[in-house]
């Protein structure tokens, strides 16, 4: 077999962990709704007229006066909020036109994004890129271009929430805190981010503790992306990961990009394992 | 569409599709790093990134400030003034809120305008750089906003803003814990 033919086998005949997929772009595009149904009290103080941002305006351009629309209107924030908020949950269950909400999804996201920018962190950029990807995903195609594109989309996920962790990791290592193990010990002295127990006299004697979580943490994160291309101990590796961001979420109080990334872990699934949770759902007889 | 079944054209695509992936991946991942590129780079990643692609991926990198700083103010009515509260959570959100990530944002802008744009002259602090600043600006709007809508709808004859820095001591130093307070200008909103 040449080289062109077995890359045709292996991305164009199937799709490749069809359960992982379905489990991860359910959970990818079910994040928005959750996310934006937690902001939904401060919805009108992020995007409405009464707002708390003042505009400074943005580059001019087509592209840009779409994604910066609520920057300049806020008026149209009420029917971009449900708009995003109906197609995110259009997208959770995967139908033949599932591109159509995915897209309305993903560009909503943006919109809403740009016009709140200081309110989000991480979370939201990690999923906004993987609902593009995740648009194309089609885990039942026959087509081969429709199974190529899931193939590739699948790649892409994978490859994004890698650089997440490469890049994070990369600049960390730049700096003098994470290698000196003093990161999570300058975390937990901002108010916004941790609970008191941290910087209880108790905690605090305990330096080791403080120092063990960001040497952990950094190291995670620099492995990250090859780890999840071994298949030994990689479930393993990724329950940790899980573990890691339940505790940043618990105690850096960050759960939006906790659950984000945790969302993102489904990607990695094992397939028999994705098979016995898609069991578990009702269908239609 | 049978022409879509013709396998050639399907081979010619799948590699136009990995090869247009490899390229996006490569630009973004520049992105990601364009602190460190040349504008001549830059000019072209941000380009293609903004507003679609556009990441962030520090995540509390390179390093973490060694203060907790908050956004505290007051305002003037009747030719009197209020105490000092902090805008947030006197307007009644926790420290863990979304409002409060949202003042973080601005108090991290306006202490890197304290750190790059205060500066003395004739041994009088000068704030015109700084009350030039978008920064500033943000601030300013948040703690009007957030006063009319949460504290009182009459707009103040004017507000103050202070930033009210806690410093983080040195691991070893844990409990040597240090403030410093910076009050701005007064400000009589139109």
């Amino acid at each position: 077999m040449n080289f062109s033919e077995k890359i045709y086998q292996n991305l164009c005949t199937q799709v490749n962990h069809t359960g992982a997929l379905k489990i991860f772009t359910a959970l990818v595009y079910l994040w928005f709704p959750i996310n934006i149904l937690l902001l939904y009290d401060v919805k009108d103080l992020l995007w409405g007229i009464d707002n708390v941002f003042y505009r400074h305006g943005h580059t001019d351009g087509f592209i840009e006066n779409f994604f910066y629309q609520l920057v300049y209107d806020a008026t149209r924030f009420r029917f971009i909020f449900f708009t995003h908020l109906i197609a995110a949950l259009l997208s959770v269950i995967q139908r033949k036109w599932s591109f159509i909400p995915r897209i309305i999804t993903w560009s909503t996201a943006w919109i809403l994004f740009y016009a709140a920018i200081e309110a989000f962190n991480s979370g939201m950029m990690i999923m906004i890129s993987l609902a593009l990807y995740a648009s194309v995903i089609h885990p039942g195609a026959t087509h081969p271009i429709r199974i190529l594109w899931t193939n590739l989309a699948r790649y892409a996920c994978i490859i994004q929430i890698s650089l997440v962790y490469f890049t994070a990791a990369i600049y960390k290592l730049s700096g003098e805190q994470w290698l000196a193990g003093d990161a999570f010990y300058y975390t937990v002295h901002i108010r916004h981010f941790a609970s008191d127990f941290w910087i209880s006299e108790k905690m605090l004697s305990q330096s080791w503790i403080l120092a063990a979580i960001t040497w952990a943490g950094l190291l995670y994160q620099l492995i990250f992306p090859v780890m999840v291309w071994v298949k030994r101990g990689r479930t393993l590796f990724l329950i940790a990961g899980i573990f890691f961001h339940l505790f940043i979420g618990l105690f850096l109080h960050l759960w939006d990009f906790a659950s984000a990334m945790i969302f993102c872990y489904a990607i990695f699934m094992h397939e028999k394992t994705a098979e016995r949770i898609l069991r578990l759902i009702p269908r239609k007889r | 569409m049978p022409f879509l079944r013709n396998r050639n054209l399907i081979i010619i695509l799948m590699f136009g599709s990995i090869i247009a992936l490899v390229v996006h991946f490569a630009i973004i991942a520049a992105y990601g790093f364009r602190d460190q590129l040349p504008v001549s780079a830059t000019k072209i990643t941000d380009r293609y990134c903004v507003p679609m692609f556009h990441q962030n991926w520090k995540l509390f990198a390179p390093d973490l400030p060694k203060y907790d700083v908050q956004l505290a103010y007051r305002y003037n009515r009747n030719q009197s003034w209020s105490g000092w509260s902090d805008i947030t959570e006197s307007c009644g959100f926790s420290r863990f809120s979304k409002m409060e990530t949202i003042e973080q944002g601005f108090n991290t802008q306006l202490a890197w305008q304290v750190v790059n744009n205060y500066y003395a002259r004739d041994g009088r602090a000068q704030f015109d750089r700084m009350v030039q600043s978008p920064a500033y600006a943000n601030s300013l709007f948040y703690v009007l906003k957030m006063h009319q809508l949460n504290v009182d709808s009459i707009k103040p004859d004017s507000v103050q803003i202070k930033l009210k820095f806690v410093f983080t001591p040195p691991p070893d130093q844990a409990h040597s814990i240090q403030s410093s307070e910076l009050e701005f200008p007064v400000y009589a909103p139109i």
